[in-house]
């Protein structure tokens, strides 16, 4: 029987293999593209108070199937330069999260790849480690850490190395340390099995050849690695761009993210048909660089085989 | 091939000659000795082995060359500048690597062109070596150079390495394991062309290899290591035809061992006794009467027939307990009045031979008095 056929064929469906491959596709089916089909209608509607956040698009009544769609929240998204400046803000720290992370991420993916290895499972859980307590409370911790008499300003000025607390907390600095501290893992992990993998006698024969350690890290290290770098960054870009707790416990008035007008329309306005419009978009962002990254998985795949 | 001369383990004094000097070369991994007092003197232009099992010490002693392991003490005079503690980038030196470490993220070109290109050279000079280089090894044509590694063959991938490794000129071209990811045929094809392309360029080679057939049919002449230690260095005929140690005589080749011991020592012949009966070898040997010895004798050089042959020595009987037709000879194997298996080859020199021994046959073993060689090690 031909395989295509096979699909169809409700015996062959618990075995082994479709029911493998077919139980987490059902489970997005469900839990994603559903709830994300109903938020995409959603957007469309009207919002409707007491009790009901929205309306319908179909409607029934006197012998008429109305049909209503409301596009005027995109309209709206489209010509009011606030949303625009927040998913432009977003983009931005999701931007530079991305690019610290990478900065701080890479060499410390680096050595961990080079360390002996029966050194690398403890740097490995050293890594893992801030994920067993609560994320709430890491990001609490780093309040602590930031205010004005938190615990950075009051050794600063016990060893006298200013007079005045610096202002941290709640600014683009404080959001940012947030952050790329929350996001770092995400990107270590992928570049430390990248590059764990790789040949050293790739190094090796590049320094054979006249290659100083500097240039070899440049021209072999990072162009062989770039699967691991582009691997990490969307791993912290796309979900920074939607990031909500960060910006709201560390963040401030000028650090406007989308996650926040997000919630601001949900919560704050009972706007869901704008809510939905507004996740809608940040969904079609977010599209982009992961298109970009199944393209050169792709590519990737192809100069394998 | 060149001519090899006379083969020797220890530098000479004249060192003028010898343009790759390897002194009393020690290299411990902790406790364990991975190269052990190792001491060659390799000559410009020449092509040298280093045969060896897996563990030999012989990769260990490439890479030393190569500046990725530095020495535990000994020196490495090249052209008479010691190199021991050179990085690898600084040495003259290029290597072609097992299963070759090709760039996978650069194409043909660009892989040949990397070590010109960190020497700085001006772009059209890079140019024309890497085009001179492609066309050395015959990849010239196709747009074999726009390709990346992974698009190659493992004979074209081959080729490519050996190009990245001569286009900087370098003094002295390391060759680790060649052939080993060829498959046989394709491998035996490749051995003499490498030795011309090495020739023409005259550089200066040492390689690594596990397989001997590749050292004789490649080497002008060979170093056989055991255990970090240099056993014997000479010309493939050499270390064949005069091992210095049963270890070389096993290795290299089919032998047939008999233990013994020296009953008369003179200056032109020697008499061992053996439980096979009594060898009399051709030459003096530098031992003690009832001193214990090794006589080895190679399977081609016996002759095996049914008639028994004459005089006291160099002659022994059995049974033909096996045979095996390889076409080109066919191996015997005897068995002896002691109960030991004597292996003997016979060429098949012609296609219908009349009156061979066969399964069971008593069959006399005989050979010639300069066809033994005694080992006192």
């Amino acid at each position: 029987m031909p395989s295509i056929l096979k699909c169809f064929d409700p015996r062959s469906w618990l075995r082994g293999r479709y029911f493998v491959i077919g139980t987490p596709y059902l489970w997005l089916i469900l839990f994603f593209l559903v709830p994300f089909l109903i938020v995409f209608k959603m957007s469309f509607t009207e919002p409707v108070n007491a009790g009901n956040p929205f309306g319908q698009l179909v409607t029934w009544a006197d012998g008429f199937v109305n049909l209503r769609i409301k596009v005027a929240n995109y309209e709206f998204i489209a010509e009011d330069q606030l949303y625009f400046l927040t998913y432009l803000s977003s983009i931005r720290y999701a931007a530079l999260t991305t690019v610290f992370c990478l900065i701080i991420g890479y060499p410390f993916a680096y050595f961990m790849a080079r360390a002996k290895p029966t050194l690398r499972p403890t740097l490995m859980m050293m890594v893992m480690l801030p994920f067993w307590t609560s994320f709430l409370l890491r990001v609490y911790a780093w309040k602590g850490i930031l205010t004005n008499h938190g615990l950075l300003n009051n050794f600063l000025m016990s060893i006298g190395a200013i007079n005045s607390p610096i202002h941290i907390m709640n600014t683009p600095v404080s959001l940012m340390i947030g952050m790329v501290y929350v996001y770092l893992p995400f990107m270590i992990l992928p570049l430390y099995s990248n590059l764990v993998k790789m040949d050293v006698r790739f190094l090796e024969a590049a320094a054979d050849l006249g290659s100083k350690p500097w240039t070899t890290f440049w021209k072999i290290t990072v162009p062989l690695s770039k699967s691991g770098i582009i691997a990490g960054s969307m791993l912290v870009f796309i979900p920074c761009i939607g990031e909500f707790v960060v910006p709201e416990l560390l963040g401030g008035p000028q650090t406007l993210m989308i996650g926040r007008v997000l919630w601001d329309e949900f919560f704050s306005n009972n706007d869901w048909p704008m809510a939905a419009t507004v996740a809608v978009v940040m969904l079609v962002i977010i599209m982009f660089p992961l298109a970009i990254f199944n393209r050169y998985q792709a590519q990737e795949q192809g100069a394998k085989a | 091939m060149q001519q090899a001369e006379q083969a020797q383990a220890r530098p000479r004094d004249d060192v003028a000659q010898d343009f790759l000097v390897i002194q009393n070369v020690v290299k411990s991994f902790d406790a364990l000795r991975a190269v052990d007092d190792v001491s060659i003197a390799i000559r410009k232009g020449e092509i040298f082995a280093l045969l060896g099992s897996s563990g030999c010490g012989k990769t260990t002693l490439l890479r030393m060359l190569a500046g990725f392991e530095v020495p535990t003490s000994g020196k490495i005079l090249l052209a008479g500048t010691d190199i021991r503690t050179f990085p690898a980038y600084a040495r003259p030196i290029n290597m072609m690597f097992q299963s070759y470490a090709l760039f996978p993220h650069l194409t043909v070109w660009d892989n040949i062109a990397f070590g010109l290109r960190r020497d700085g050279l001006p772009k059209a000079e890079i140019a024309e070596r890497v085009d001179s280089m492609l066309k050395l090894v015959q990849l010239h044509l196709k747009g074999y150079g726009k390709r990346k590694p992974h698009q190659l063959s493992g004979g074209q991938q081959q080729r490519v390495a050996l190009a990245r490794s001569l286009a900087k000129r370098p003094q002295l071209l390391l060759l680790d394991e060649p052939l080993a990811a060829l498959d046989k045929k394709l491998r035996e094809e490749t051995q003499l062309e490498l030795v011309n392309i090495v020739e023409r360029v005259g550089v200066t080679c040492v390689m690594v290899t596990h397989d001997q057939e590749e050292a004789m049919t490649m080497a002008s002449r060979i170093a056989v290591m055991s255990e970090g230690k240099l056993l014997q260095v000479g010309a493939p005929d050499e270390i064949y035809e005069t091992p210095n140690c049963r270890f070389v005589a096993d290795f290299i080749g089919n032998v047939n061992m008999f233990n013994g011991r020296v009953a008369i020592d003179e200056p032109d012949h020697c008499i061992v006794d053996t439980l096979e009966g009594q060898f009399y070898v051709g030459h003096g040997i530098s031992g003690t009467k009832g001193m214990d010895v090794s006589v080895g004798i190679r399977p081609e050089k016996m002759r095996i027939s049914r008639d028994a042959p004459d005089g006291a020595y160099n002659h022994t009987e059995g049974v033909v307990e096996n045979m095996a037709y390889l076409g080109s000879y066919t191996v015997y194997h005897v068995k002896l009045k002691t109960g030991r298996i004597c292996k003997v080859s016979a060429a098949n020199t012609q296609r219908h031979l009349g009156d061979r021994p066969t399964w069971n046959d008593r069959v006399y073993l005989s050979w010639g008095q300069s066809d033994v060689v005694v080992l006192t090690r």
